[in-house]
């Protein structure tokens, strides 16, 4: 799509926007897909405490463990919990974990990442050193002693995943900044006698942005992941807010008398948003980055 | 910089890496509310028998000493002993490890088989729906919570179709022995491996069903990356000139892709599977949850939940040196294999 | 200074910003729709916060979430939806891993927290002392302290005459619903699976497994659990309840609670001991002992093994023993050797649950050159016989092997010295033990047919299930485990006895045990478990699902 004006008037071209990035090729549909999903998802959420049918923590709504069936589309659990409801809801907290851990990897990886590689030397051996050791660690290890040390709770869950993957960010906005340190007119502002925090905050970060936008997708797609782990082993909150964590764990113990409908609803939105996030990430890294080698 | 000195850079900075490791889970682990020694109590009240029994687990002394005192173990080789139970760490890791190995070995290979597959296919139809799927497959493979793709496999293979176990690892009174030739005796505790040493084909086979859902679940879902990977490198090779000679000199399609290019793109995949490899061995954590895997993963929540110091910190200074160790083998590989790279 | 953008970036700065503007506005939504995310938990160095608004009443109500109870989420998500009923209370649920559960009970955070309990030795007392008694209840760090309560309880310990303690039980149950500092809520009862052609599963309230009683047809019985030994086999240390259940099959005691029984004082089979009497004043006990009974390595038991044992696990008295525990030291002053024959304790007070005492596992007589004076007996890899002091029971552990921690296997088989072989004890003379790591792992493997049996644990929804399944018959017994309510009572408003009480009535226990355990425990209106000697419905009288009660008392307090 060609772009004659530079300036502005943004908005106006969302909707051919859109369809520009239809036109970029399976990257392009990666992204609309993908926002679509995550779009559709996030608007169930949003909408749950209207559309949902029963409380989703009101125990015996319904007989315990009976089928989906015309009353419960989606059957109930072991406590007469409805199902359905509890889909619905179950979204909220794992839109809160990833968009807190998402927010505190940015406001830490990305300022850190900067500073870090742009002063070189010393302090940036130094962070790389400490961000290194990180991301050697196992994750769900790394994200499990932390999510243990800090006790249950939203916040510390998005805290303890914020941790693990803040180590990519690092990473990714140094590469760029490495490359982008060198080019000539960084190094002619540089000699002009721009200030560290102009060159940084005007030439630097805007092409940072593109890279990290890619990975920020990506890190919402692994917060969900890793918050369903966490939860799974054992880690998760409190079972008075409905989590889809929490049917999945649960939902195990229930397969070998036959109810396979408390964890496959659950399973199968965990699967959707995080393919929803996944395929936006991919999509956006592919566009940038054509040949993105992981 | 030659071969020798980079590999004795490498192996010096690990030293500093685990320390910094052990230092920080150390730390952390004295950080988690709760302690090794009140969970043996159930009504003691008495602080003096608490005392006494934090005296046993050396947790009375003071930080810098009890941190010294595990070095200085580590640098003898010792483990220490674990607080729940008392017997040496080392000898629990070593029981733990074949199982996660095992696992590890298996699901490298299915994920290689997979990924590279499907991704030398994807690349020889460039852009067509088959290119498509794959790719989708590729990303779609990587979004499923591992765990979720594992009940679902329990559930259909397992419950429903009865056609393999659902957890476990074998079960005792069947476990290969191994090969004992007179009094040596060769066990090297995976079972696969020691049921061929034993000469015996249905516990080999039983070994097989067992492994077969979790490497399954595992080599499934990081086989995306593995696609990509693949599929990226092979278009890139098969556009060079030595794969278009090979085809005008008429040599099967299938001789060309397989044989010479992707040969040729091979050693990019051997650096992500030396990388990968490394991951499952320390991270197969919810694998082997799922599947009730007898491994260390499942080992160190276990131990984390008994805040078991001695033990959590032996198994993560354990994955530290094997995860540096396996990271070193592949670069070195990767150096030593093409000859365009020197440090 | 302007960055100049090309046309390329500017297509994808625009794409980023759509997908940033997505990302944000769904954000915001969820936000402006999320229920309020749970409180962040205070630690154990935080004072607690159990505020007291004006409005509803606001409980923080604790449970342990790593599975040391049985399902311990569900019910306290019962617990919550039955007190919110009355509109008049709200519950915060917390939960907290088991170490950070007992750190919290330590630090006397949690305001309202659930607990549980399996019986040492089978007496009204060891359901009683360690709870209401202001000393025997101090780990609970509940705060409660009544002398009238501690006074009646020691003194029910001190007499055997059994209408006495009757009275005097009356009257422990009727303060303990006056003062309603804990709350009994149920008594889960104790399962077993098997194939249908095993006979002799005995599950009574004593929850032992007495693998001697079990008829297999084949000659091996293979059993089925997803237990582990946590310490080890050693008399002097270990008090887990596996590890006690392998102490009572391979070791003996000096008497048996008879299997199936009530445990009642009538209820004692000779083990040991054949002959015992107490003097008048309860502060001697004589046991005579069985005559040719050899441990396995061919010596003579006598009164020298039973000092032996005593002595050490006295003189060792590990902090984390079940003598330690229970306070064996506070009870025996001495054990003598009367004759080859006849053995001598000497009490420091009268325990009338003496008897009950001498049948626990933590009395049971070790092999002395098994078992070195001077420190416990621990897990001995590939040697089962080192790592096993017990060796005058039906069976002797051949076999014991750990894997990550973790029992793999173990194997007993019968032991050629028992003294009742000639009664035909044990009945199955081998036995493979088979650990599986959870529920669903030892469900598969009794429904497929792996195993003989089945005990140890399987959830309600897999009982459920095999109860309807033809190929394997399930065995339903009374339990001992007992779950019930704490209240913290150095935090308001739950020092006051009324908003105790209130909370105590409120508790539907029947929907509880019906919803979370789906009829499979009892709900208990007692400290003092259904079966047991001496029990009373005490909390009947508060009422059951009381939410009139709750609510008048919370308004009269100014809630509402």
């Amino acid at each position: 799509m060609t772009n004659e004006k530079p300036e502005g008037r943004i908005l106006i071209r969302f909707l051919p926007a859109l369809t520009g990035l239809a036109r970029r090729g399976l990257a392009g549909w990666a992204i609309l897909i993908g926002s679509a999903i995550v779009a559709v998802v996030g608007v169930i959420t949003v909408t749950s405490p209207w559309i949902s049918p029963h409380d989703p923590i009101a125990i015996n709504v319904g007989p315990i463990l009976s089928p989906p069936s015309f009353e419960f589309p989606l059957g109930t659990n072991h406590l007469g919990q409805d199902m359905l409801s509890r889909v619905y809801c179950g979204g909220a907290i794992m839109f809160q974990v990833a968009i807190i851990s998402v927010i505190v990897c940015l406001v830490v990886g990305v300022p850190v990442g900067l500073f870090a590689s742009y002063a070189g030397g010393h302090i940036d051996q130094l962070a790389s050193l400490v961000m290194d050791s990180i991301y050697a660690f196992p994750g769900l290890v790394l994200a499990i002693a932390i999510a243990a040390m800090l006790g249950p709770g939203v916040v510390n869950m998005a805290l303890s995943i914020a941790v693990v993957y803040v180590p990519s960010y690092f990473r990714i906005v140094r590469s760029q900044v490495l490359t982008i340190k060198e080019l000539p007119y960084v190094e002619a502002a540089r000699m002009m006698g721009a200030r560290r925090s102009a060159i940084l905050f005007s030439y630097i970060l805007p092409n940072v942005i593109a890279s990290v936008a890619a990975v920020a997708t990506i890190n919402f797609a692994d917060a969900i992941l890793t918050a369903a782990g966490l939860t799974f082993v054992g880690l998760g909150l409190p079972v008075s807010i409905p989590d889809w964590g929490w049917d999945l764990t649960y939902g195990r113990r229930l397969l070998t008398s036959g109810a396979w409908w408390v964890i496959t609803f659950p399973g199968i939105m965990v699967v959707l948003l995080a393919l929803g996030f996944t395929l936006m990430g991919e999509g956006l890294s592919e566009l940038l980055n054509p040949r993105l080698q992981k | 910089m030659t071969l020798r000195s980079y590999v004795v850079a490498r192996l010096l900075l690990t030293i500093p890496m685990i320390m910094l490791l052990l230092t920080f889970v150390f730390l952390v682990i004295r950080v988690l509310p709760g302690d090794p020694a009140s969970l043996h109590f159930e009504k003691q009240v008495d602080p003096q028998m608490l005392m006494e029994f934090k005296r046993t687990l050396g947790l009375d002394k003071p930080i810098e000493v009890q941190y010294l005192d595990y070095l200085a173990g580590l640098l003898r080789g010792d483990f220490g002993k674990s607080m729940q139970d008392f017997s040496p760490v080392s000898q629990q890791i070593f029981s733990a490890f074949p199982a996660t190995l095992e696992l590890a070995i298996f699901s490298t290979i299915i994920m290689i088989l997979v990924g590279v597959v499907l991704g030398t296919q994807a690349s020889r139809s460039y852009n067509s729906l088959q290119d498509h799927s794959i790719r989708v497959f590729g990303i779609a493979s990587y979004a499923i919570p591992v765990f979720f793709l594992g009940e679902v496999m329990i559930m259909v293979f397992a419950i429903y179709l009865h056609l393999f176990p659902a957890g476990d690892r074998l079960y005792p009174g069947v476990t290969p022995m191994g090969l004992t030739f007179g009094t040596l005796h060769l066990e090297t505790g995976l079972y696969t491996v020691d049921s061929i040493l034993e000469g015996n084909l249905s516990k080999l086979v039983m070994s097989l069903r067992y492994l077969f859902l979790p490497s399954l679940t595992l080599g499934t879902v990081l086989s995306g990356i593995f696609i990509r990977l693949t599929r990226a490198n092979m278009l890139e090779t098969l556009q060079l000139d030595f794969v278009t000679a090979g085809r005008a000199r008429g040599l099967r399609e299938r001789t060309v892709v397989y044989g010479y290019a992707l040969r040729n793109a091979f050693l990019p995949i051997l650096t992500m599977m030396g990388l990968q490899f490394a991951a499952l061995l320390a991270g197969a954590v919810l694998t082997e949850t799922t599947f009730s895997w007898p491994g260390l993963g499942r080992y160190l929540v276990d131990r984390i939940s008994f805040r078991d110091y001695t033990a959590i910190q032996g198994v993560v200074v354990f994955f530290g040196l094997l995860v540096a160790m396996v990271s070193l083998v592949v670069d070195v590989t990767y150096a030593y294999l093409d000859p365009r790279i020197r440090y | 200074m302007k960055i100049s953008l090309d046309k390329k970036a500017v297509t994808q700065m625009q794409g980023i910003l759509i997908i940033a503007i997505l990302i944000v506005v769904v954000g915001l939504g969820i936000y402006a729709s999320l229920p309020p995310p749970a409180p962040m938990q205070p630690t154990a160095t935080v004072t607690p916060t159990t505020r007291v608004s004006k409005g509803k009443l606001v409980i923080d109500w604790w449970y342990e979430s790593s599975g040391h109870y049985p399902q311990s989420a569900d019910q306290a998500a019962v617990f919550k939806a039955q007190l919110e009923k009355s509109g008049i209370v709200t519950v915060n649920l917390h939960a907290a891993d088991w170490p950070s559960y007992k750190k919290n009970r330590d630090a006397e955070m949690m305001p309202v927290y659930v607990y549980g309990w399996y019986p040492d030795y089978l007496d009204p007392d060891d359901y009683v002392f360690p709870f209401l008694h202001s000393q025997g209840g101090g780990w609970l760090h509940m705060n409660y302290k009544n002398p009238k309560i501690d006074q009646l309880i020691e003194q029910a310990r001190a007499t055997s005459n059994p209408t006495t303690r009757n009275q005097l039980y009356e009257q422990v149950q009727k303060i303990m619903v006056e003062d309603a500092a804990i709350v009994p809520v149920f008594q889960s009862s104790a399962w077993a699976v098997t194939k249908p052609d095993i006979k002799g599963v005995v599950l009574d309230i004593t929850q032992n497994m007495y693998y001697w009683l079990i008829e297999c047809p084949r000659d091996t019985l293979i059993v089925g659990t997803t237990d582990s030994v946590e310490t080890n086999l050693d008399v002097a240390e270990a008090y887990d309840f596996f590890g006690l259940n392998v102490v009572l099959n391979t070791g003996a005691g000096l008497v048996y609670i008879k299997p199936g029984s009530g445990a009642g004082p009538e209820d004692f089979l000779p083990g040991l001991a054949t002959k015992w009497s107490s003097s008048s004043d309860g502060l001697t006990y004589t046991f005579d002992l069985r005559q040719g009974v050899k441990f396995s390595d061919g010596t003579e038991f006598d009164a020298n093994a039973v000092k032996y044992s005593f002595d050490r696990s006295l003189s060792l008295y590990l902090p984390d023993s079940s003598q330690a525990g229970i306070g064996y030291k506070d009870i025996i002053k001495s054990v003598e050797v009367a004759s080859k024959y006849q053995v001598v304790f000497r009490l420091k007070i009268p325990f009338s649950p003496f008897l009950s005492l001498m049948a626990f596992q933590g009395s049971f007589i070790v092999n002395p050159k098994n078992a070195p004076v001077d420190k416990p007996v621990n897990y001995v890899e590939g040697n089962a016989r080192a790592s096993n002091p017990n060796d005058l029971g039906p069976y002797l552990l051949t076999s014991w092997s750990r894997k990550a921690g973790k029992d793999y296997e173990m194997r007993y088989e019968v032991n050629p010295n028992y003294w009742g072989l000639a009664d035909g004890y044990p009945k199955t003379k081998k036995i493979i033990l088979r650990f599986y790591s959870d529920a669903t792992a030892l469900a598969l493997a009794m429904k497929s047919g792996d195993i003989d049996m089945a005990f140890r644990q399987l959830t309600s929804t897999d009982i459920k299930s095999l109860q309807k399944d033809p190929t394997v018959k399930v065995w339903e017994g009374t339990g001992a485990f007992i779950q019930y309510v704490c209240f913290q009572q150095k935090i308001p408003p739950f020092d006051n006895p009324k908003v105790r009480q209130a909370i105590a009535a409120a508790l539907n226990r029947k929907e509880l045990v019906d919803t979370v355990f789906l009829g499979q425990a009892v709900p208990l209106y007692s400290m003092i478990p259904n079966g047991m000697a001496f029990h009373q419905d005490a909390y009947k009288a508060l009422g059951d699902a009381n939410i009139t009660m709750l609510v008048n008392t919370l308004k009269e307090l100014g809630y509402g």
